[in-house]
């Protein structure tokens, strides 16, 4: 049972077309709207990598449109969001962990058995630092781009 | 064999009628063709999306921005997300003709 080499030929020109299409799209040929609408659609999904991926490519071949200077701004704004959404939550979990002297929570704080929860609280504080200096480096990403 | 020779024959033949017309259209008029092809039928078919995404995409950034839905925002929660993002800001203006 050999399929028919007419068969054989519509499965290469099949292949030989997706491939080049997934190369054109990989590199920034396809239309921008593709791109933008791409960005706005991984936003959504919370993936910002893929968004600005995205949008870079978007900008990459062509120059900057009205919709990909909006899309610019929603994604920046995205970051800016979760950035302040971090830094509210740092500051609070710095008022419980650094209050001051002269409070009944600073004393509080110095009981052994409330050694656990400051420790928890010390590392969900650093991983919040770390989540705002990877949003900043996504941030910068996108500025280099515009 | 044959109909593999044929075919590759007249994807040759296409690819050069489509390379001579392409440069035709581009002295003649001055544009790049196949550019101008992706962005007409590109635009065509990805500006239905981009815009509806844009509008969704804003809403979001309004709805984390003052923890409510962008239809209950007050006037002044409005200028405040103007002031933060001007472009997207005029255009919700014009798009959705406020």
């Amino acid at each position: 049972m050999i399929p028919s080499l007419g068969l054989l030929t519509s499965i290469l020109t099949g292949l030989v077309t997706k491939l080049g299409i997934n190369q054109l799209e990989k590199h920034g040929y396809m239309p921008q709207s593709t791109y933008v609408t791409k960005a706005l659609k991984a936003l959504e999904k919370d993936d910002l990598d893929e968004a600005i991926r995205n949008y870079r490519l978007a900008v990459a071949k062509k120059r900057s449109t009205h919709h990909t200077e909006l899309a610019h701004e929603i994604i920046s704004q995205a970051i800016a969001l979760r950035i302040a959404k971090l830094q509210a939550r740092i500051d609070q979990l710095a008022e419980t962990l650094h209050p001051p002297v002269l409070s009944l929570r600073y004393w509080r704080n110095l009981l052994p058995r409330h050694r656990s929860t400051l420790e928890v609280l010390r590392e969900e504080a650093v991983g919040c630092q770390e989540a705002i200096a990877v949003l900043a480096h996504l941030q910068n990403q996108l500025e280099l781009d515009n | 064999m044959s109909k593999l020779i044929k075919t590759t024959a007249a994807g040759g033949v296409g690819f050069l009628a489509g390379l001579l017309l392409e440069q035709g259209l581009e002295s003649l008029t001055g544009l790049d063709f196949v550019d101008g092809l992706f962005a007409v039928s590109g635009s065509v078919l990805a500006a239905l999306s981009v815009n509806r995404e844009l509008v969704k995409a804003a809403s979001r950034n309004i709805e984390q921005m003052f923890g409510k839905d962008p239809l209950e925002i007050s006037e002044s929660e409005w200028r405040q997300f103007k002031e933060v993002n001007p472009k997207t800001a005029q255009w919700l203006e014009k798009a959705l003709k406020i």
